[in-house]
């Protein structure tokens, strides 16, 4: 696919300057919580919503743990990869003797409802995304399928949950009276994953009254989630710099920001990294894995756990765009505005993202 | 079938006294000098207390539990989460929002009141609150029993999963909204919206409710269901005959039950 932001270019290090050799940044940015605990995030991509209710869970595990190895932070619950049935490998201890880290980048996502969450999967969470309102699923509804139920509650095949139904999405937390009293949930969760971020994702609808209100909560970051609108390259960058500018306008420029932007290249990647975002959902990048992980999945007349070559597979799917994600970002200083990294020829794009105006 | 059957407790106690049948209930624990383990919220943080508790000796039945007092609770947020240990635990004074979330095994009771979310996720054991509780009681619960002896707010076991919430005064709006499971009883009124009409939770009420939500009714109890609330209502130490009550129940579930196809097409929608 084209980029999205084709008429943002990364510049290359101006050339009246003594040679002094170009800084090699390092991929991994910490997020700093409210309570100064800091939480490493490996790489600034993200798996957000893997639809994991396609695959057999230990499937689904094996892939997970897979793209985790890779870097990217997944988000899954224990129940969507088999758990208590089977010991789900994204939540374990990985350590080895050529391994520093113990356990894999993982993302919980807190629903309004939460409908399968366990307590286990607070243990050695890296995000807590916390959920302010209910999410399309793949078919469009605002609602949970009964397989989706039946994973997650594990009810008796005799009572299915809702009586074989749909569940409908919760549309706010229900133990959360105000956006006010969000700042005592949000510590709540910090207690329950001391290592974890506890990040609030929010529509792109209201940001202007949502960002912040959301800001008295003190999130440890923000999740924007630009996918639910099919927006134009233009809109997109300009939703990102709309966010960005209402943070500072808050004093809260430094906040971590991660946008899901729907389909979008490694360049587009790093422009958005670029204009001040902290991480990227690559979720169009792991749809075709998904697919072919289905495909790859043997059938059999026996109740045996399945295996693929999950590693193989991702990175036959992901390896080489997160690579040029990785070196993208290893010439973007941090700290640096996004007029000293970016430029446009187009006048629009330059004025609405505030980059150099190239001639 | 009746809870209440001494003639005389109900010349010495008032009807309907919820803070006495706490109390009744609990006298074994009413006692200071009973505790065998004393802790202070407020010079203690909730991790170290949470990893005491699980450090104290388990006994082969249930009477024969740690007991433990926590003292200065003087409404400290998120407090004894995670609590993973069969105990019997009492707390003096009230405690503030997310208290006991999550729990599994301890046996707690609080001689004040609770803020929103008690029991939040609550596996196992059980979290009984003398005073009020505040918004989304009990939310998410997968398994234990919650039970309030005073009144609580709105969205009281709001996407249950499973367990048992017991009411025995008043209850806000959205009582039960996206539960799937479990048992709401309330004893007494409920506000707008109660019940869900996707859900398989049984909600009991012995008041009256300002609305139901659409697509669910009230029923009379079934006789297996007049002996599951008594023994519930017996278990929480309340008085009061299980016939009292009406089931908040959907109506898609109510036709099955009456096409007499509840027991075989468990699919009802």
């Amino acid at each position: 696919m084209a980029d999205r932001l084709e008429y943002l270019h990364l510049l290359p290090p101006v050339t009246d300057q003594i040679w002094s050799g170009h800084a090699i940044h390092d991929a991994e940015r910490d997020v700093i919580r409210a309570d100064d605990v800091s939480v490493p995030i490996e790489l600034p991509v993200f798996w957000y919503e893997p639809n994991w209710i396609r695959l057999n869970p230990t499937i689904a595990d094996q892939l997970a743990v897979a793209v985790a190895n890779l870097g990217v932070t997944v988000s899954a619950l224990a129940r969507d990869l088999g758990a208590p049935e089977f010991q789900a490998g994204l939540l374990c201890d990985q350590s080895d003797e050529d391994s520093s880290e113990s356990y894999l980048p993982r993302m919980v996502p807190y629903r309004v409802e939460r409908y399968g969450l366990s307590p286990e999967d607070f243990d050695e969470a890296r995000v807590i995304d916390v959920r302010l309102s209910a999410v399309r699923n793949p078919d469009g509804r605002l609602a949970y399928a009964p397989n989706q139920m039946q994973r997650w509650e594990q009810a008796p095949e005799e009572s299915p949950i809702a009586g074989g139904g749909y569940v409908a999405a919760g549309t706010f937390p229900p133990d959360v009276v105000s956006l006010q009293q969000l700042a005592i949930k949000l510590s709540q969760l910090r207690q329950l994953a001391p290592h974890a971020a506890v990040l609030v994702s929010v529509g792109p609808f209201n940001l202007e009254e949502e960002i912040p209100a959301l800001l008295a909560s003190k999130p440890d970051g923000l999740i924007l989630r630009l996918d639910e609108v099919e927006v134009q390259g233009k809109y997109l960058a300009g939703a990102i710099c709309g966010a960005k500018k209402l943070l500072r306008d808050n004093d809260a420029s430094d906040l971590p920001l991660w946008i899901v932007p729907g389909a979008v290249t490694a360049d587009d990647i790093a422009k958005m990294i670029a204009l001040g975002v902290s991480a990227v959902a690559i979720d169009a990048w792991c749809e075709p894995l998904l697919d072919a992980a289905i495909e790859a999945t043997p059938v059999s007349r026996y109740r045996v756990a399945p295996t693929i070559d999950a590693h193989a597979l991702a990175a036959e799917y992901l390896q080489k765009d997160l690579e040029r994600v990785i070196g993208l970002t290893s010439t973007i200083s941090p700290g640096k505005t996004p007029k000293q990294l970016l430029g446009s020829f187009h006048p629009t794009w330059a004025k609405l993202c505030r980059v150099k105006q190239l001639h | 079938m009746s809870a209440a059957t001494n003639p005389d407790e109900a010349e010495t106690t008032p009807p309907n006294d919820p803070a006495s049948s706490f109390d009744k209930d609990s006298g074994f624990l009413l006692s200071a000098e009973d505790s065998e383990y004393k802790f202070s919220l407020q010079a203690m943080d909730s991790a170290t207390i949470r990893s005491r508790i699980a450090e104290l000796p388990v006994g082969p039945n249930e009477e024969d539990l740690a007991r433990v007092e926590l003292t200065e609770a003087i409404g400290q947020h998120s407090a004894l989460m995670r609590l993973d240990h069969p105990a019997r635990i009492r707390v003096r004074g009230s405690l503030g929002d997310y208290a006991f979330a999550f729990n599994a095994q301890a046996l707690s009771k609080v001689f004040g009141d609770v803020g929103h979310g008690v029991a939040d996720g609550m596996i196992s054991g059980s979290v009984r609150v003398r005073g009020n509780a505040g918004h989304g009681a009990g939310i998410s619960m997968t398994g234990g029993t919650l039970g309030i002896y005073g009144s609580a707010g709105d969205r009281v076991g709001a996407s249950m999963r499973g367990g048992g919430i017991f009411v025995r005064g008043d209850v806000g709006d959205d009582v039960g909204l996206g539960a799937v499971a479990g048992t709401i009883v309330i004893g007494g009124d409920a506000g707008r919206n109660l019940g869900d009409p996707q859900s398989n939770v049984a909600v009991f009420l012995r008041g009256s409710a300002a609305s139901l939500k659409d697509g669910v009714t009230e029923a009379p109890l079934k006789k297996k269901q007049e002996v599951q609330l008594g023994l519930i209502l017996i278990s929480a130490g309340i008085r009061g005959n299980a016939t009292d009550f009406r089931r908040i129940v959907p109506i898609a579930m109510l036709e099955a039950e009456k096409a007499a196809r509840g027991e075989v097409v468990p699919n009802w929608r």
